[in-house]
Parts: C-alpha cells; structure tokens; sequence
C-alpha cells in the first residue's frame, strides 16, 4: 500500500466531511479525536469510508482511540489490516 | 490502550461519577440531582457502568439505566429502563468504548430485569452507536409550537422601533382573537395544583389504561418523585375537574420566554387535552410569554389535541431506539411497532 497516497485520500475525506478540519488545515499529525475534529458519528462516517476505500473490515474491537488518533495513526491501522489479509472478509 | 467497561458502585463510586459527568454535560448540577436521580426514584435505584482505560484503570466514560414503570400493550408496571448521562471523555470517543456503553446498558434486559431499556438521541450524532449496532429507531418525536404573543419574535427579526411594536401589539390582538374563539366553553373546572400529587392521580392512571400502547405511568409516587421532588427544575401542575373528579393534568415548565408542556394527560384527553391547553395559555399569555411548546409523535391522540389546540407542527425531535431481549414476547410486541404515547417528560432524565 502506498502510505503518502492512502494518507492523502483519508485527510482529503476528513477535509471535505469535516468543517473543522477544513479550518484547521488539517496535517497528518493533527489530533483527530482530541481536537474534536471526529466524534463518534464521525467515526462511523470514517469507518464507511475505509472500509470501502481501502476493501478492509473494521470491528468493533479496532474501534479504539489509538487507530484514530492522527491520519498517520489512521494509515498505520489500514496498512495492518490490508497486510493481514482482512480485505477479503468485508 | 484498551477500554475496560464495568458495573459502578454508586456510593463508594459516586465522586468519578460526578467528575465524568461534569466535566463532559457541564449545564446540569450533577452533585444537586445525584440522589435524587440515582437513588430516590420510586422505580428503583439506577444502573451504572463506567468506562476505564485498561491499564491504569482510570474512568474515561459513563452510562446509566434509569428505571421506569411503563404500561405495556394493557399492563401496568412493567420495568423499563431509560439511557441517559452517557459521556465519555473526548479523547476517547473512538465510538469503540460508547459500543461498550451501550451494550452495557442492555445487560438488565438481558438478565430479565428490564422489559426493554430506550435511549432518546436527540440528533444524528447520537444514532452512531445504534446504526453501528444496526439498531433502527421505534418512533420519532416532533415538535410542535403556538405563538402566544410576538413583541420579542419581531424584535429580535426587525429590530425595536415604534412601528415594529405597533405591528407586534396587533399581531398579540390577532392572536388574543383567535385564542377566544378556540376556547368556547367546557365543562372542566380548571385549577393551579399546588401540593404533591395523591392517589386519584394513581386512579386516574389507572382508568386511562393503554390498551395496546407504550405509555409511561403516572401513579401518585411516580408523579410526585418527577415533577415536586426534582431538585433542578420547578413545574407548574393545572388539573381539570369535572363535578369535582379529576379528568385530566397538565405539567409545564418555563424556559426562557417561553412555555413547555411537559406532560398532558386525561379521559378523555381529545375532550380535557384542548380545555387544560386554553387554561395554560391564557395563564402565560399573562406572564408574557411568547411561546408554548410541546413534544408528541405524529398521528397520537396527544397530536391531534395539539393541533385543535392551535400548534402547528414544527421540526422533528429526539428519537426513541428500544432494546428488548430477541424472543421474549415484549420483543413481539415492539417488533407489531405500538404506538409510543411519549411527552417531553419521557425524554426528561
């Protein structure tokens, strides 16, 4: 997986879903969750969108703050899902 | 970082509680209505569960069951629960702990000590967890407004000028016009309640029945833990008698420049509902105020009294999202979809 590519898709869909992040110039780094860029029904909104973005299926046990910590934190997550093969299980 | 979620001790417990619940729902006096929510209600002793980072332990959310005794399709009494003071600390609203939450709160269902518990999500935000969950909402509430007067509605839209304020009086005798010829005569003796309510308040309850709704009961303890023992909130209590026999209350609340019914209850209410509505609104009509304000679901009895009383529907409220145990017959029952006969009091914590 592209890592610069699939961080450029992710903080493009928190942009343009999120006025927030639009405000804020949103960087890889910026604290999603902290911030209150996402909340949970953002995160419901993001989850959608990886899971078809990226053919992965998130449960709920992944749900966890560290996954959606930072967009870095958001591609490091996806990677690992794409890596261990879950893409095929959505 | 993992999350734990467990039942919380209310006494030993209590001061977490406090802290979670202020420091994320800032507008309420958690210490003031702490007993009286959590312990003194006549339904019972809420349920609460925390949320806690697995390694150092420290609680990072809450949610709370708070009984309820509900009539159900003809029953009385039966145990029911309300979600509220759900909050979980921003850096944790991954939805992942809220799932915790939430299912947390299922768990007196699903131990058959609650015929269903219901959360009210007062806007998209709070569906997250139920759309996660694939939870669709039973009924949907709306609400529904009658202007009393206008002086403050013109003002704030046009600004204060001799011209708007003469324009806003006639707009005030317009609907002074309007209200008389609405109100007719009936045959209800209508009356400020002042003291605590008694047993006819249970027998009343007790008359009106529910047939093959979902309505909350209105016994004299219920009433009375509700509307005369909230430490936070006044009510204003009107009843209406007939040859001296209660017929019918209303319960309404004051917020800002305008008027909430809270509650509207009667036999027959298509007949008491109109005449207690009057009586209110000449009341604050009196006390200048702008606006009465109502929740009901569209197409009930307490909708259509509404809309005879001069509401006009307005924009859609808070969702109603029950859980029942799958196979249990309350589950049949909600899954016939019931009429939900709720008020702005059954979204009240």
């Amino acid at each position: 997986m592209d890592r610069t590519k699939a961080a450029d898709q992710i903080r493009k869909f928190i942009v343009e879903k999120f006025p927030l992040a639009k405000r804020k110039n949103l960087t890889n780094t910026d604290a999603l969750l902290d911030s209150g860029i996402l909340d949970s029904l953002g995160v419901l909104d993001l989850v959608g969108f990886i899971e078809k973005e990226f053919t992965v299926r998130v449960s709920d046990d992944e749900l966890i703050p560290e996954n959606f910590r930072t967009v870095d934190a958001l591609v490091i997550f996806v990677e690992s899902k794409s890596s261990n093969g879950s893409g095929s299980h959505a | 970082m993992s999350i734990l979620v467990r039942p919380a001790r209310l006494d030993e417990e209590k001061e977490d509680l406090l802290c979670i619940l202020q420091r994320n729902l800032p507008d309420l006096s958690h210490t003031r209505r702490f007993d009286w929510l959590y312990h003194r209600n006549p339904a019972g002793a809420a349920w609460c569960w925390f949320a806690l980072e697995e390694k150092s332990h420290k609680p990072v959310g809450v949610a709370s069951v708070f009984p309820r005794c509900m009539w159900i399709g003809g029953a009385s009494g039966k145990l029911c629960g309300q979600v509220g003071d759900f909050a979980i600390d921003a850096p944790h609203r991954s939805l992942g702990p809220a799932l915790l939450l939430q299912k947390a709160t299922f768990d007196p269902v699903n131990q058959g000590k609650l015929e269903f518990c219901y959360d009210c999500p007062p806007d998209d935000r709070g569906m997250s967890t139920f759309r996660r969950l694939g939870m669709e909402p039973n009924c949907r509430l709306q609400r529904y407004a009658r202007p009393l007067r206008l002086e403050h509605r013109f003002a704030k839209r046009f600004g204060n000028s001799s011209v708007i304020s003469a324009l806003a009086l006639m707009g005030n005798l317009f609907l002074f016009a309007r209200s008389a010829a609405k109100s007719g005569t009936n045959d209800f003796e209508i009356a400020l309640h002042l003291g605590p309510f008694d047993e006819e308040f249970t027998t009343l309850d007790e008359r009106v029945g529910a047939d093959d709704s979902i309505r909350s009961r209105r016994s004299s303890n219920d009433l009375n833990w509700r509307f005369r023992e909230d430490p936070l909130h006044q009510y204003c209590v009107l009843t209406a008698r007939r040859r001296g026999e209660l017929a019918g209350f209303l319960v309404a609340a004051a917020q800002d420049r305008d008027a909430y019914v809270v509650d509207l209850f009667g036999d027959p209410l298509d007949r008491v509902g109109p005449a207690l509505l009057e009586a209110l609104a000449q009341q604050e009509r009196r006390a200048k105020t702008q606006s009465l304000h109502a929740l009901a679901l569209p197409g009930t009895e307490l909708a259509r009294v509404l809309r005879r009383a001069g509401f006009s529907e307005r924009e859609a409220s808070a969702r109603v999202v029950a859980y029942s145990k799958p196979g249990t017959a309350t589950s049949e029952f909600l899954a016939r979809r019931p009429q939900w006969s709720f008020t702005r009091m059954d979204l009240l914590a």
